[in-house]
């Protein structure tokens, strides 16, 4: 388990921290920012590569904030891997064993096994393909059985196929040796895939930790739904507010939610994408009347983009708004670039970000 | 003549390229036809007498031995200090940067005088030859001098080299369980090593030329305080100008292959040696 307590760091006018997180043992952590916001500044804190201006860092309830980096139990694959370029592959992976005085060829020969690099062990790093070079990494820290793996954006180098292939390896090996993971990465669909839990690194600061879905579902603010590539976020200003309901002036047009606002200020909100409902034929949808009252919006396509289980379309409202709204498959075929539509969402699927 | 590395090109890229190569071959051109005005300059005499004589063989294993110490020596200084300024910031950083650079760009006789002004007359020097160090027109001296001046080649490149070498890998090595210095050795070191090898070739031949710091600090004293180059001034100031030649081929010569020695066991260099 890690334990962050009150941890700052601070480098010319950045600071990093203060950060209060617990990470659980065995546990998935995925460290999410936009580049420059601290995450490589936090791992290499965890590793003990920059000494922290004050707090304290736990790793299995042993305080280790002075704590030389050798000493800490951790395996850390940096960013490119950083393979020391005039040793080979067997050397790579053999050097943290004898840098401790330890002889572990079976240990060595299971690991390089495990990731299918038996191979390459005595090719030098120069002819290395990205795949093979992010497993050689990975090797040189799991082959010292770290308590927790430090990985830094490790499959950024990678092409589309070989980064989803890799990060379905790095999950098998995280189950089989269920060691403590924390991954720094910038890309959504390689935090789905990986992430038991997230947190997000705004300007140095710890903004938001949960899992994926809570943050989707509640993020804390409109800069993390928009990290998150959250859709259909707006700016609006509040007309009429009561504690039934709420109208907004937004470039959608009026737009009705629930919840009390104070009159004429200025918010961000979001309408929820997958409850959006559409008619192809304008003025043939939902209407909106008491019994119904919800929003109904008139728009053109502008753009289909097929996903693996809907459709996403992106309409264009008004003068300049576009919303995207997700289709099922079956509505396909009756949907085109230019077709005139009406789209329906209730005041519920409208979250107003405080 | 194929440069199956250049891309295709029109006339004018094969005028930009025949204009460098012009200007890399008259300087070559320069450099063969002086050697070739040296060559003309000897006679049979004269090469008798470098193989022959005591002073020349003197002469010459005096600048190989001090010229090989005095690069060990630098290179025991360079590697620490070249690794801190390269690393670390500390006050005056900028100041002893500048400091290392400059026996590169100040006269050579300035080392010489300020050696000899150190040792003769200022009390600490004066104890150290005291002490049984005696520096001054002894052999020792010309290793000390030569140390002065040419240090800084070592210095620079080893900082350079370092500079090179992404602390990535010293901060990797750190988490593997490595100690600094252990990391030191097996890391930065090794991946260094290239541009360290350039410093000490270029710290040899400087110290292999030296001669006008020496003739102040240690003086010319045939066969005591002698240099391959002490010998050439030697023979030319007494009128022996076929003998001052052909040790200039000799000394030519023998740097050359050393060079070529050491570009051979050192493989290519980061500063391009």
């Amino acid at each position: 388990m890690i334990e962050v307590r009150d941890l700052i760091f601070d480098v010319g006018n950045f600071r990093l921290g203060p950060l209060n997180v617990s990470i659980k043992e065995g546990e998935y952590f995925v460290l999410l920012g936009r580049p420059g916001s601290g995450k490589t500044l936090l791992l290499e804190c965890l590793a003990g590569l920059r000494r922290a201006s004050s707090g304290a860092l736990l790793i299995n309830g042993q305080d280790v904030t002075q704590v030389e980096p050798r000493k800490r139990g951790l395996g850390y694959v940096p960013q490119d891997y950083a393979l020391f370029p005039h040793l080979s592959v067997r050397d790579n992976i053999e050097f943290g064993l004898k840098a401790r005085g330890v002889s572990a060829t079976e240990k060595v020969s299971s690991v390089c096994e495990m990731l299918n690099i038996s191979y390459i062990l005595n090719r030098g790093i120069q002819g290395l393909s990205g795949g093979e070079r992010q497993r050689v990494s990975l090797a040189r820290a799991l082959v010292l059985d770290p308590h927790v793996l430090l990985l830094d954006e490790p499959v950024s180098a990678l092409d589309e196929e070989m980064r989803e292939r890799t990060c379905l390896e790095i999950q098998r090996i995280h189950r089989e040796t269920n060691t403590t993971v924390v991954h720094i990465c910038h890309n959504i669909e390689e935090t789905r895939l990986m992430a038991d839990r997230v947190g997000i690194l705004r300007d140095g600061k710890l903004v938001q930790v949960g899992a994926l879905d809570e943050l989707y579902q509640e993020p804390e603010d409109v800069d993390v739904a928009r990290f998150l590539r959250v859709k259909n976020i707006y700016e609006g200003v509040i007309e009429d507010s009561s504690s039934k309901q709420t109208t907004l002036k937004t470039p959608l047009g009026q737009i009705k939610c629930k919840g009390e606002f104070s009159h004429g200020s200025n918010v961000h909100f979001e309408v929820t994408a997958p409850a959006i409902k559409l008619n192809k034929s304008a003025g043939a949808g939902q209407q909106e009347d008491d019994a119904n009252p919800g929003n109904t919006i008139k728009g053109k396509v502008v753009n289909s983009i097929p996903r693996a289980l809907h459709v996403e379309y992106v309409v264009s409202v008004g003068s300049s708004a576009l919303i995207h709204v997700f289709a099922q498959q079956s509505d396909v075929a009756t949907l085109e670039k230019g077709d005139q539509l009406e789209l329906f969402f209730p005041p519920e699927a409208v979250k107003i970000f405080v | 003549m194929q440069f199956t590395q250049q891309p295709v090109q029109s006339l004018s890229g094969n005028i930009f390229v025949a204009t460098f190569i012009f200007i890399s071959l008259s300087f070559l051109s320069f450099g063969v036809l002086l050697l070739f005005a040296d060559i003309t300059f000897i006679n049979a005499e004269a090469i008798k007498w470098v193989f022959t004589s005591k002073e020349t063989h003197h002469a010459l294993w005096m600048s190989l031995w001090t010229s090989t110490l005095t690069t060990m020596i630098a290179l025991f200084f360079a590697i620490p200090m070249g690794y801190a300024l390269s690393r670390y910031r500390f006050p005056g950083h900028i100041f002893v940067d500048t400091a290392v650079d400059l026996p590169i760009v100040f006269p050579p006789l300035v080392a010489g005088m300020t050696l000899l002004v150190f040792f003769s007359h200022t009390s600490i020097g004066r104890w150290i030859e005291d002490m049984g160090l005696e520096f001054v027109l002894q052999p020792k001296g010309i290793v000390l001098c030569q140390f002065a001046l040419s240090a800084s080649f070592a210095i620079r490149s080893a900082k350079v080299a370092f500079d090179d070498v992404d602390t990535r890998y010293e901060h990797v090595a750190l988490t593997l369980g490595c100690s600094p210095w252990r990391s030191f050795f097996k890391v930065s070191l090794p991946l260094a090593k290239g541009g360290i090898t350039a410093g000490a070739i270029l710290t040899w031949a400087r110290a292999f030329g030296i001669f006008g710091p020496l003739m102040i600090f240690v003086g010319t004293f045939r066969g005591r305080t002698e240099v391959l180059s002490t010998t050439i001034y030697l023979e030319q100031s007494v009128g022996r100008l076929e003998n001052a030649m052909a040790i200039s081929m000799l000394l030519i010569i023998v740097a050359a292959c050393v060079l070529i020695f050491m570009r051979r066991i050192g493989g290519r260099s980061s500063i391009g040696l």
